[in-house]
Formats: C-alpha cells, structure tokens, sequence
C-alpha cells in the first residue's frame, strides 16, 4: 500500500476574497489505496476535492494528479480521474443509462459501458425511466456509476454513500473494493461516517479548519491497542488531549 | 466540435424551441394576413393622408421582418440563456467543466448551436409567410392598390439576410449582458429591446435605400456591427469561462 503517489499537494491554499477556506496543506494519496478524508462540516474538504478536479483555481501551493498539474494539465487530468462531489447533477430529462452515454461521449471512451455499470451500482431495471423521477439513493448510485464509468485511474468521491441505505452502503463498499483490486483504481473519499471509514480505508487524512493536521495509515491506529478511527479522530478534532488520555488509559491497564 | 454540437443537441430538449418556432410561423403568417386585411379597412382618406398606411407590399414586408426579428431575437435570447447561462450558473457547471474537454469549445459548440437553429428557424418560419402570401396574393390579392412584384419579395429576402446576421447580435449581446448577473429576464429584456431598436432601423434603412450603394453599404455595415458584436462576445465569454470556478 505504500505504492507511488498519485495525488500530491503541497502547500496548498485557497481563498475567497478575505476568508481562507483551505490553509497550506499537504497530503498524499499512495496509488492502490483508498484514502479516507476525514474533517468536520466546513473544514475544507470539497474545496480541496474541487482544486483537485480543475473545479476551483489554487490560490497558492500545488496539486498534483498522476504527476500532472490539476490547472496546466486539467484536460488530462480529467481524463484520468472520475468525480462525485457533492449532489450530483444529471441531464434530468435522460434516462440513466442515456446520462451514461452522454458521459462516455464527452470522455471519449466505451469504458465499462452503461449496462455493465448500471449493473455494478445495481440500477439495472430503472429502464427509460427520467433521472428527474429517481430517488436521493438512486441519484448517489447513478452518480458513483458515472464517477467509475469511463475506467478512470483515480476516483475522488465526496460522501459518496450519502442517501444510501444500509444495503447500499454494503453494496458500494463491495463495489469500492472491487475497483480497487481488479481495475487498480485508487480512491479518495470523504464521508462524515466513520465506521464506514474505518472498514474501507486503508489510509486516512484529518483537516481542520482548512488543514490537513493528519495523515496516517489505518493499519498505525489499529496497532495501538484500544484506539479506534472515531477515538483517534476525535482526539485530533479536540487538540489532542483526549488521545493522550486513551493512551494513557490504555498504558496504564497493559502494565 | 460536429460531434460537440450534436452532443448539445441531445442533451437539451429541442421539442420545445422546435414548437415555438412552428408557433412563430403560424403567427406570422396570421399577421401578414392581418395587416394587409387592417391596411384595406383603414382604407380612409384621413389614413392615406398620415402615410402610415399598409397599402402597399414593400411596408407589409417591412412590418412583417420587424415583428420576426423581433420574435426570433427574443427566442434566440431565451435560448442561450437556457444553453448558456443556466448551464455556466450553480451546480450545472460543475458537470460541464468535469468533462475532458476545451472549455472553449464546449461554448463554441453551444454558441454556433444557438446561432445555426435560430437563423434557420428564422429563415424557414419567415419565408413560408412570404411565400403563402405571394402565391395568394398572386391569386387573389387583397391589397387592390399595389403591385407585387418578384423584386419586392428580393428586397424583403434581403432585409431577411441582414436580419439573421442582426440576429445573432442580438441574441448573444443580449446574453451577455444577462450573463453579468445570471438573469434570464435581463437577457430577455435586453434582447427584445435591442430587436426593437435594431429592427426599426433595418426597416427604415430598407424602406428608402436598399437598392442603391448606401443602401447595400449600410446593410453591410449592419450586418457587420452584428458579426463583430458577435465574434467579440465569443472570445470575451470565452476567457471567462476558462477562468470561471465552480464554488
């Protein structure tokens, strides 16, 4: 898992007249791995996803995909990663696997092909049905289908099982996997539920108020007996007290 | 950018500019009728005196390029307000900029999209008016008190030329001045303003001197106001686009 970067950014941030959402941050995402992002509501996440897909101009620092500027090289670096960030938006008049189409066109590629991927988020009888008619889970599975359709090497999800039942939750955890493991893909995601973080990352990033304070594998914070992700994230969103306090705790009872 | 322009085309739902249209020929051709029927009943000797009167082919003609110029310039302003500011505003922009390709020729796709379907709509939905009534006109004419003549109809054609070339100004003038605040009813406005002024001085530069050189000159120096306008705009809106971000 400790394979060649292929996001990197290095002191990266931006600013929207006086307020500076994201703030010098670093953070590098090894290739194979899933990366979890982790940050309270507002701490800069999605800028940070947007700069990373050309959808926002760095202030200052770099962003780096596969090698590439995201801004000097954006037509390439789009060509090579897929994106779901926040509600996805869809041609609501087209059916789902018409919006596919559509997306395959622009990429210039057959990639998986509607059906098969259809079929991976299963949303395979949804028919000539309109997007505009689709439920809130419904819009989230068809949006992670266009984000994988078009076989792209990195994924970059933001709270990509928002609106999913429990079942889709499972489901998209499986689909995560499978990318990774048979189309060696490399996802970075970002989700509020930290159980689900914990089962699927194999490495995690913490920002706060728009920095990155934390980057570590999930194998590190599993090897400290008694912490887990929701201890270790807390105690980082607090300062770090109660981190040291568990620590301690658990020092304490091992002796 | 072929493939780009039909791309466009499949993602916006045309049926609804394509039945505006038919809705626009039908008027005018109504309208036509209704001025050359308005112009016989006002048939007065107060009428005839003021020199307003619909008498004559060349002011029905005249009237009639207005109202179209008119109609199509404020479709043309609807449109791209639907293809390009309602697409460049909000969460829709992120979908268009997360495609892998120029964001210049994404909007060059859409502008010439715009400009080809509202200038052939404009050409077909005036033409057949012209045409039905040439025909039953020559037939049965209701306008006793001219002549219709094969060089009339030429000269109307000619206001219609310089009117698709205005037609285009408009239309993306307009738009980009609704663009400056996102408001599709600035653009609509704008655009019905900017054909109103237009159209009233195409149709008194037609009503005197097509025909000569200054005539041919101004038309050309009309038509070139609305092409420059237009290519200006295109290059303008396109660096903006490029810089544009998606907060």
């Amino acid at each position: 898992m400790n394979g060649e970067p292929v996001i990197k950014i290095e002191g990266l941030t931006k600013s929207f007249g006086d307020s500076t959402v994201v703030k010098d941050s670093n953070m590098t995402v090894p290739k194979g791995c899933v990366y979890g992002f982790l940050g309270a509501n507002g701490a800069g996440k999605t800028t940070i996803f947007k700069m990373l897909t050309g959808l926002l101009c760095p202030t200052s620092g770099t962003a780096m995909v596969l090698g590439l500027d995201v801004i000097k090289d954006r037509e390439k670096v789009l060509r090579a990663i897929g994106s779901l960030i926040e509600a996805p938006v869809f041609y609501e008049h087209l059916s789902a696997a018409e919006n596919l189409n559509m997306h395959l066109a622009y990429m210039d590629t057959k990639g998986f092909g509607a059906e098969i991927a259809l079929d991976m988020v299963g949303l395979t009888e949804t028919g000539k049905k309109p997007v505009g008619k689709f439920s809130l889970g419904m819009r989230q599975r068809l949006g992670i289908a266009r984000a994988f359709i078009h076989k792209p090497q990195i994924l970059i999800l933001d709270e990509p099982i928002n609106g999913l039942d429990p079942m889709g939750i499972r489901d998209m955890r499986n689909l995560f996997l499978t990318l990774i493991q048979k189309h060696g893909m490399t996802i970075l995601l970002s989700s509020h539920i930290l159980s689900e973080i914990e089962h699927i990352a194999d490495r995690v990033g913490v920002i706060v108020n728009g920095t990155v304070v934390r980057e570590v594998f999930l194998e590190e914070i599993k090897g400290q007996s008694g912490i887990r992700l929701e201890d270790y994230f807390f105690n980082i969103m607090s300062g770090g007290g109660m981190y040291r306090a568990k620590v301690n705790e658990v020092g304490t009872q091992t002796e | 950018m072929l493939k780009l322009m039909r791309l466009e085309l499949k993602r916006n739902n045309m049926r609804t500019y394509l039945l505006a249209s038919a809705v626009s020929c039908v008027v005018l051709l109504g309208f036509i009728y209704f001025i050359a029927c308005a112009a016989q009943l006002g048939d007065t000797e107060e009428f005839r005196n003021s020199g307003i009167a619909f008498r004559n082919y060349k002011n029905i003609f005249r009237l009639v390029g207005i109202i179209s110029l008119v109609v199509f310039g404020t479709m043309s302003a609807v449109m791209y307000s639907r293809f390009i500011i309602s697409e460049y505003t909000g969460k829709r922009a992120a979908l268009v900029f997360s495609y892998p390709v120029s964001r210049s020729k994404v909007l060059l796709a859409k502008l010439l999209l715009v400009f080809a379907f509202t200038s052939i709509s404009m050409i077909i939905c005036t033409l057949i008016p012209y045409i039905v009534f040439y025909m039953t006109e020559s037939v049965s004419p209701i306008v006793v008190q001219d002549i219709l003549t094969i060089r009339l109809v030429t000269d109307a054609l000619k206001m219609l030329g310089v009117s698709i070339l205005a037609l285009g100004g408009i239309g993306i003038v307009s738009m980009r001045i609704g663009f400056i605040k996102k408001s599709v009813p600035t653009t609509m406005i704008s655009a019905f303003l900017l054909s109103a002024f237009y159209g009233n001085i195409l149709s008194a530069l037609y009503a005197n001197t097509v025909t000569s050189a200054t005539g041919v000159l101004s038309s050309l120096i009309i038509g070139g106001i609305g092409l420059i306008a237009t290519i200006f705009v295109m290059f303008e809106l396109s660096n903006k686009v490029n810089k544009m971000e998606v907060e």
